[in-house]
């Protein structure tokens, strides 16, 4: 993307409806559906709209909207503060990274890429914790919070597909 | 040889891009360390987007929570005229309750007044919804919408109509966050009854904390009372907290009073411990600054 594109409107209108779609997802998220300790862990909502929006709208996925989406998040859902933001922010980079080739991919093999990439933000935020030794969530409670985002992620795509009809973008003229 | 101008200005946004991102890595490394050093700075900063995004927040929770209370409760929705009926005579008969303490407690005063007795002063209270939770597996904790402005103070217990819940570990003006008792990070000395041994309650995330620093945990059986005990002055003692039970190992631990699955509205107590006088430097009366150096204290007290 050329400095000139950088504040042009459709990208910034493109950048405010991400990060509209990102909070309703942190607010969905953090809607008290269940306080017992054993009740089913709230999908990574913002990790699967972020993931959607890197592959298919990488030039709007603006690192500092992730950043501050991440961090918001992080400071609601009172979740290791750094530690969500910084996976969101490297997860992002990488799908941005991948999303030209990825569109030429099937959907199996789009969903592996995306379901593997949330695994690893799971653990990479799992270790952080163990790192700096404050008690870490039990491995079973990710695996089912792991589970619910690959779930919450197909809803997402088929959602956003629906309402603003977004494909993957055109491959680029060599 | 000069690139083209376009060449240039990727090869600037790239730039400019590397830059941003170690700035972002950098940034939630620190952040990372606050959190980890329990910094105020960062539970303050948390309460501010937490007061600033409340009334969005409840625009989303409030539809997820009926929607969801719908579901969990659809039998019950088609028995509401049974229930309609039922809580109307519950009422009636709790008026009638009503009347009947209204009149012991004036004649209690009376009695007070006579004998001149002077009691301690009793917790009030300040109820609010619950509008957002931890939701992951990191910490069990909730969001309340009651702060600062309506009396909340920074360690206060709440309660449901059960039983304790958790205590406040983060007050803002308008929100406040609650540690519930099943986090990993939850301590509550506690007692338990009938055998009045002290003990400490400590969440392990799971739905039944743990019992610790139980001294004779011969004297105590499945079943007992526990209660809070009031050591450390932080809560009231004698607020109901739940039932020993043991689990397979022998190991000790609550079932908690608390109703955790039907939480929507927590009461935050609003509760300052009696003055007790048990060493010699509770008899020092603090008194504010002057000018000047202190005077000497005098030997003897």
């Amino acid at each position: 993307m050329e400095p000139s594109q950088w504040f042009a409107p459709w990208r910034l209108v493109q950048i405010a409806l991400f990060m509209g779609l990102g909070l309703g997802a942190i607010f969905i998220e953090a809607a008290p559906l269940g306080l017992t300790a054993n009740a089913y862990p709230s999908p990574d909502l913002l990790f699967c709209v972020v993931a959607f929006w890197a592959t298919r709208r990488p030039e709007s996925t603006a690192l500092l909207a992730v950043f501050a989406l991440g961090l918001v998040r992080d400071l609601i859902t009172d979740a290791p503060v750094g530690g969500g933001v910084l996976t969101l922010v490297l997860a992002a980079e990488f799908l941005k990274a991948l999303s030209q080739g990825l569109g030429r991919r099937n959907f199996v093999t789009q969903f592996l890429l995306i379901a593997l990439v949330s695994g690893i933000v799971v653990l990479v935020q799992w270790a952080i914790v163990i790192a700096l030794l404050a008690p870490p969530p039990y491995l079973f409670d990710l695996i089912r919070q792991w589970l619910a985002t690959l779930a919450a992620y197909l809803a997402v795509v088929l959602v956003f597909r629906g309402l603003f009809r977004m494909r993957w973008p055109k491959p680029a003229v060599v | 040889m000069r690139r083209p101008a376009s060449q240039q200005e990727t090869a600037l946004t790239r730039m400019v891009h590397r830059i941003l991102l170690g700035l972002v890595v950098v940034v939630s490394i620190l952040l990372l360390i606050l959190w980890r050093s329990d910094n105020p700075r960062l539970e303050r900063l948390r309460l501010t987007v937490a007061d600033a995004l409340l009334p969005s927040m409840s625009w989303f929770s409030e539809p997820m929570q009926f929607a969801s209370a719908m579901t969990k409760d659809y039998r019950n929705f088609f028995d509401v005229y049974n229930q309609n009926r039922e809580l109307r005579r519950e009422i009636q008969r709790l008026r009638a309750w009503r009347d009947t303490a209204r009149q012991l407690e004036e004649e209690n005063a009376q009695l007070r007044a006579l004998n001149n007795v002077r009691l301690a002063v009793r917790s009030t209270f300040v109820t609010g919804d619950i509008v957002a939770d931890s939701g992951g597996p990191f910490l069990q904790s909730a969001l309340v919408n009651v702060g600062a402005r309506d009396g909340v103070i920074d360690g206060s217990a709440a309660v449901d109509g059960n039983g304790l819940v958790g205590r406040v570990v983060g007050v803002g003006e308008h929100a406040t966050r609650l540690l519930l008792l099943t986090d990993f990070s939850s301590r509550v000395p506690v007692a338990i009854q009938p055998s009045g041994l002290s003990a400490i309650l400590s969440g392990d995330g799971t739905t039944a904390p743990l019992i610790e620093f139980l001294e004779s945990p011969d004297e105590v059986s499945p079943g007992d009372l526990v209660r809070t005990s009031g050591d450390g002055g932080v809560f009231p003692p004698d607020l109901p907290v739940g039932r020993l039970i043991v689990v397979p190992g022998g190991t000790w631990r609550v079932a908690l009073a608390a109703d955790f699955a039907r939480l929507e509205f927590v009461r935050v107590l609003r509760y300052t411990p009696d003055i007790r006088i048990d060493r010699p430097g509770g008899l020092i009366i603090s008194r504010p600054e002057r000018e000047g150096p202190a005077p000497p204290a005098a030997d003897g007290g």
